[in-house]
């Protein structure tokens, strides 16, 4: 029964997948839930999708009564969305009540709204309804002449819920009044109330959806972007728990190679890439560049554009030597042209996200992201997107449109730049009646990369990055540059004959003292043979000398001995 | 020969419904003229209040040759009532 409403199972999916997620499973079932909001947010889409799911879910039927449209009114809206609801109609499962006060109505005293349960009893037969939407019930309650009377139909309208245990869903529009007392009585009886808003930013609408109340359940409070598509509505989760996210040192060729040459071998896997710049500047050619370079490492991508068709963008880059049909044939390449929507920031990123889901992609270029404005509506979108992809371990590349050639309009997309990893700025640079495309490593994270503007050079066999020179502060390009290139060979040639000249000339002098050292060393040896005969000479002279002492020194002895022995001593005399 | 059908719709047997009953006797009085009268309880028969439309009770449906007539509450302003029917205020 009803009073087992604070069970888990005690919730009714709506169908809406975000919905049923941020409440657990959906609205309360057996009870009385209100939608409030302004005109256009999106509350009888809300309603009309519900009661399908739940005509669809529980086999059953299910009733709408419209106090503002007519039954041809509320058909064609139901069928104008990718439901399935015609047979539905056809099968009679599918009610829809005409609520409307005619308006030759005459009021003539106290009335309640039991005729009208009555009647939505009535149209289902004998089996109690699967889901019942009154909508724009405020156009009833205005009806009743007091406050009083209101709240005691809603209590009535409550009461009788509770006794068929199907579940009731109320939509209200949001009054500007302030004592809209039946707004707040309604609020105060539903057990669930879904609060939408529909707000517009730079001419796109963007809607969102907040759970006000939702009795003895837990539900997530913040505001949700609500986006519209065919599919009806859907709420956008934002995913705001803290996850690894996958890190690759892994580099991916940017499909230029001295591209790649200046981010230190290119752009690292998962990564997010900007590219920025004016009209024409080859943003495109070189988002559409790396897209082949991953196709042919047997990568899946996809390409969303938003100014072109697919078709358009084939024929284009094929004049620079990107071949992507083939990729496309293969199956490999999906590419999405949205050029013609329009909705709203969140209905883009929405779409984006279904391709992604739907491809399954590595990697993504957006061409360009500046279809998203500075608005905050935008700026929550994009982050969502590049959340999304970063989650997916998808490497990211987003071309951004810079309506003025300067270098502070490199800013206008600042949370774009501050969201995404690498950021290269390509722009035009008029010197000389020439007007060359220039592309600058702004930043890149995790990259020592190359701080030099390079000119890019577009030609039939492909692109590629000439170094610029840059004489007196002014960047060189185009002619100028191949003139200083010229100017430059020139130079170099003179520097190498002055070289070869002052190699010669130094080997001569070289030459010189190896001779002098010979001559030297030459002299050098004479000297010393001189000086080995003059020390030889010396030793022999004193040699002789000595050999002179010793003899006379005998002598000496021999005459001091015969002196002594003649008196007393013949022995020794004679010994001798 | 009837000129005049009125139909009451009423919510079973509560407080509105019996004024509307009463003052719809009144009405048919001075009317004077021959009218078919049907108290339809749609607590009983809700088929039918679902194909007239019912969204308020008690609603009294009023059809003439020229015209159908709705008229939503318990009657209790009988000029307003008989004005909406057409009667002249003269008559009343």
């Amino acid at each position: 029964m009803a009073e087992t409403a604070t069970a888990p199972n005690a919730k009714i999916s709506t169908g809406i997948a975000g919905f049923d997620a941020m409440t657990g499973g959906g609205l309360p079932r057996g009870r009385v839930s209100a939608i409030i909001g302004t005109a256009g947010a999106g509350k009888t889409v809300f309603a009309m999708q519900t009661l399908i799911h739940r005509v669809k879910e529980t086999g059953g039927t299910g009733v709408f009564v419209s106090f503002e449209q007519s039954v041809p009114g509320v058909l064609a809206d139901m069928t104008s969305f990718a439901w399935d609801a015609g047979p539905l109609i056809d099968a009679g499962r599918i009610v829809v009540f005409d609520g409307r006060p005619r308006a030759d109505i005459l009021l003539s005293g106290a009335f309640d709204i039991a005729g009208l349960l009555a009647a939505v009893e009535g149209a289902c037969g004998d089996a109690p309804p699967a889901c019942v939407v009154f909508d724009g019930i405020d156009t009833l309650l205005t009806m009743l002449p007091t406050p009083g009377a209101q709240r005691g139909e809603l209590l009535r309208l409550q009461d009788h819920v509770h006794r068929l245990g199907g579940s009731v869903l109320l939509t209200v529009k949001a009054s500007s009044l302030a004592d809209s007392s039946f707004e707040s009585l309604a609020l105060y009886m539903a057990d669930c109330v879904v609060e939408l808003e529909r707000a517009f930013e730079d001419g796109l609408s963007s809607r969102r959806l907040r759970i006000q109340k939702y009795r003895s359940s837990s539900h997530a409070e913040s505001r949700f972007p609500l986006v519209m598509t065919s599919r009806g509505v859907e709420v956008e989760l934002v995913d705001t728990a803290e996850q690894e996210l996958p890190i690759s040192g892994e580099r991916l060729s940017t499909g230029i190679e001295r591209l790649d040459a200046m981010l230190t071998g290119g752009y690292f896997r998962g990564s997010s890439t900007l590219l920025s710049g004016a009209p024409g500047t080859a943003k495109t050619t070189l988002g559409t560049r790396f897209l082949e370079a991953v196709c042919r490492r047997g990568e899946r991508a996809l390409g969303i554009f938003f100014d072109e068709a697919p078709e358009e963008v084939l024929r284009n880059i094929a004049s620079v030597g990107t071949d992507l049909a083939v990729h496309r044939a293969a199956g490999m390449l999906r590419m999405h042209g949205m050029a013609d929507r329009t909705g709203g920031p969140d209905e883009f990123v929405h779409e984006i996200i279904g391709q992604i889901i739907a491809h399954r992609p590595q990697h993504l270029l957006v061409d360009p992201i500046s279809v998203f404005t500075a608005s905050t509506v935008s700026q929550s979108a994009v982050r969502r997107l590049v959340q999304f992809c970063k989650r997916q371990g998808i490497t990211i590349v987003l071309t951004s449109l810079v309506e003025r050639n300067a270098v502070d309009s490199e800013n206008s997309r600042s949370y774009v730049s501050t969201l995404c990893d690498n950021w290269i700025h390509l722009s035009y640079v008029v010197h000389g009646g020439e007007r060359n495309r220039a592309l600058t490593i702004v930043k890149s994270r995790g990259t020592a990369h190359s701080n030099q503007v390079g000119e890019l050079l577009l030609s039939d066999d492909g692109i590629t990055i000439a170094d610029v020179y840059t004489e007196e502060g002014v960047v060189l390009m185009g002619s100028l540059r191949w003139q200083k290139e010229r100017a430059g060979a020139i130079a170099v040639h003179e520097a190498e004959a002055a070289a070869a000249q002052h190699y010669r000339d130094v080997e001569r002098a070289a030459d010189d003292i190896a001779r002098r050292i010979a001559n030297l060393n030459a002299e050098l040896a004479e000297k010393q043979q001189e000086l080995t005969r003059f020390r030889d000479r010396a030793t022999e002279m004193e040699e002789r000398q000595t050999e002179g002492r010793s003899g006379i020194a005998r002598l000496r002895r021999a005459r001091d001995a015969d002196l002594s022995s003649a008196p007393n001593d013949g022995g020794e005399g004679r010994g001798s | 020969m009837v000129r005049r059908i009125l139909e009451l719709y009423v919510a079973g047997d509560n407080i509105h419904s019996r004024r509307a009953k009463d003052n719809l006797d009144d009405i048919v009085g001075l009317l004077g003229e021959m009218v078919s009268v049907e108290v339809i309880d749609v607590i009983k028969a809700p088929a039918a209040a679902f194909a007239r439309r019912i969204f308020a009770t008690p609603a009294l449906i009023a059809i003439s040759d020229e015209q159908t007539t709705l008229i939503i509450g318990d009657l209790s302003d009988r000029a307003a009532v008989l004005h909406k029917l057409g009667v002249s205020p003269g008559k009343v």
